[in-house]
């Protein structure tokens, strides 16, 4: 299973959009080179991000991939996520979807 | 009078700086910025800081913009009449030492904190940092609701900021005033309304303002804008706060706690976009 610690890739940067586009194309490259159909794990240990442009950019875009609610929850795994950013991060994918 | 005397004072802008500098009435602020920009300017600005009683958080970053706008214009600064106990912030500090500043020193220069405000001049990039000062130096009041708001606030202001105004430098605070928690950014960049103007058109400044507020508006091509801001004013609604943004020749205030908003066209044009927000600590919240 791929894991991912925002802290380590992203201690820079984990509010802009350039940061979130920077975790899309890693999720796209994962889900793309799995083969397995392995869940994706991204550990948000000690962050709170609180950034729209960041889980926009990172996770709602998605939706233009053709990935839908159901892909979020099957193919990655939130560990260590704040519940405000969980939320924050849900409610932007949706509004996308629309 | 002498006709030295007559000559110096013809020469001379006095400004009288308001009691309370803060987001409250901008009049005499605006008007010093204003004042400096025109052609017609005298050759030298006095600074009378004798009613100065109080200082509010947005008010340390209006007068680090002031400061900036002052040096950027190569006015020369008296001041006159600070009070001891006000001598000591840097932003204040640098306002006696203007003159020795012939470029726009880095804006951290006025950076300072105390245990009642966090002031941070930053360059081109999103202050990371600054969610983990909010929180080491005000959880001890501010609820984690409050402290997760304060930091969204916080990231999407510096986010568009460093986006949209390219001034290359942007003031952010936060701190306590009073009963309510205050966060803000400021920049003297591109301002709103010439922003949008690339992108629609609008009979005045005050009609692009209140553009920029809805939802799906923004100057991306590439998708709709305005996201964050929606948020922004969910959190605002849920702490009855006050939002106050000026930006060229427009300010809007809304008053979350009574759903009653002031816009209006400014008598003096801000060339920047200020955004100040309010939070009133004594709402508790609905379960």
């Amino acid at each position: 299973m791929k894991k991912i610690i925002i802290k380590d890739i992203f201690d820079k940067d984990w509010v802009s959009r350039e940061a979130g586009e920077k975790l899309r194309n890693i999720i796209l490259d994962n889900a793309q080179d799995d083969k397995k159909n392995e869940k994706m794990e991204i550990d948000f240990k000690d962050m709170i991000i609180a950034s729209t442009s960041f889980f926009d950019e990172a996770f709602a875009k998605l939706c233009e991939n053709n990935w839908k609610l159901e892909d979020l929850e099957k193919k990655i795994c939130f560990i260590n996520i704040n519940p405000r950013d969980k939320k924050l991060l849900f409610d932007l994918f949706k509004r996308r979807l629309k | 009078m002498a006709f030295c005397d007559y000559i110096y004072s013809v020469m001379n802008l006095k400004i009288i700086l308001p009691a309370i500098i803060s987001d409250g009435r901008l009049d005499t602020i605006l008007g010093l910025l204003s004042a400096v920009r025109d052609d017609s300017f005298k050759t030298h600005l006095i600074l009378d800081w004798s009613n100065v009683k109080e200082i509010s958080p947005a008010g340390f970053a209006i007068l680090a913009c002031v400061f900036d706008s002052l040096v950027e214009q190569g006015c020369t600064v008296t001041s006159k009449k600070i009070k001891k106990e006000l001598k000591e912030i840097p932003v204040i500090k640098n306002f006696i030492h203007i003159n020795e500043f012939k470029n726009l020193p880095p804006p951290n220069i006025h950076s300072f904190e105390n245990n009642k405000i966090i002031l941070r001049g930053n360059t081109t990039l999103v202050d990371i940092f600054f969610q983990e000062y909010v929180k080491n130096k005000f959880s001890f009041i501010l609820s984690d609701d409050l402290i997760y708001s304060v930091n969204l606030i916080s990231n999407e202001l510096m986010q568009n900021s460093v986006d949209h105004s390219t001034s290359e430098r942007y003031y952010i605070y936060a701190g306590l005033w009073k009963n309510e928690f205050h966060v803000g950014v400021l920049d003297m960049g591109v301002t709103i309304p010439a922003k949008l103007k690339q992108k629609y058109k609008c009979e005045n400044d005050l009609e692009y303002l209140e553009l920029s507020l809805q939802e799906g508006i923004g100057t991306r091509r590439q998708r709709p804008g305005g996201l964050g801001l929606s948020y922004f004013f969910d959190y605002l609604k849920e702490h009855k706060g006050r939002l106050t943004i000026l930006s060229r020749g427009a300010q809007i205030r809304k008053y979350f706690n009574t759903r009653r908003s002031q816009k209006n066209l400014l008598k003096y044009p801000l060339y920047g976009t200020w955004c100040f927000s309010r939070f009133n600590l004594l709402v508790r919240r609905s379960a």
